[in-house]
């Protein structure tokens, strides 16, 4: 790929330009869930047929669905969702022009990855316990 | 000396790629509808993934459950084509590449949205 690279545009992520630090994270975090969850609703949209179907699709992806793999399936998602989501939010600060100090930014960066995993295991928590 | 134009109106809405304004609105509209929508989808999922397949159906035929579902796989998708848009222009290597990537991505975008809404609709609708 990079011998036909023509564009002379740097590439992101600019790592030559960049030492790491918790933005740059929260940012690569972001574009990698945002890629993801377009490939999962683009599934959602295939599973959406099959229950449209009827019962037996859905029968057959029980065997994953209510399984220790599927708990673990569902925080994923859970987690990248909300990610993408409080990421999400604070980039609509970021428009306004809200947020942009440097440490408070990275500080959030954490916050947010945090919050986004913690989110995530109360969910797969509380859904575990209503299966039963 | 015959220009009436300012030099702010030839300037307007023309970035480093003469274009974007419209893709940044559309990327933060569709962001704020889904950041709306998405806490009604998890909720609602939550309440259906224990009743199982019958909870589904009762989940997406109840109104407000399709309108979740139709909002959502729509903002979804309309954003995540933006998004995946704005990767494809970042990564791909050549104009052709940049071509058929977008050209790819607004089809499947398009056309799993299609699939989607249709199944809603039969679910939602009884057809």
């Amino acid at each position: 790929m990079s011998k036909q690279w023509t564009d002379k545009r740097p590439m992101s992520p600019h790592l030559s330009a960049w030492k790491w630090h918790p933005t740059m994270l929260s940012s690569i975090l972001n574009r990698a869930t945002g890629i993801v969850l377009y490939f999962a609703v683009l599934a959602i949209c295939v599973g959406l047929a099959f229950m449209a179907a009827g019962p037996e699709g859905f029968e057959k992806a029980k065997s994953v669905i209510y399984t220790p793999f599927g708990a673990v399936l569902f925080f994923a998602f859970a987690g990248i969702i909300k990610y993408h989501l409080f990421n999400g939010v604070r980039h609509l600060f970021w428009d306004a022009g809200k947020g942009f100090d440097p440490k408070f930014s990275n500080t959030l960066s954490i916050l947010i990855i945090v919050a986004a995993a913690l989110a995530a295991a109360a969910l797969t928590y509380l859904l575990i316990g209503s299966l039963k | 000396m015959n220009d009436l134009r300012t030099p702010l109106s030839k300037v307007r809405g023309h970035g480093a790629a003469n274009e974007g304004v419209q893709h940044h609105i559309a990327a933060r509209v569709s962001a704020i509808i889904l950041a709306l929508i998405t806490p009604f989808f998890i909720w609602g999922l939550m309440k259906a993934l224990p009743a199982g397949y019958e909870g589904f159906m009762a989940w997406i035929a109840s109104p407000f459950g399709a309108f979740t579902w139709l909002v959502f796989i729509t903002a979804g998708l309309y954003h995540g084509r933006l998004g995946m848009n704005e990767v494809i222009l970042d990564y791909a290597s050549s104009h052709g590449a940049r071509t058929f990537f977008t050209l790819v991505n607004m089809l499947a975008s398009a056309g799993f949205w299609l699939v989607g809404v249709l199944a809603i609709l039969k679910i939602w609708l009884g057809a």
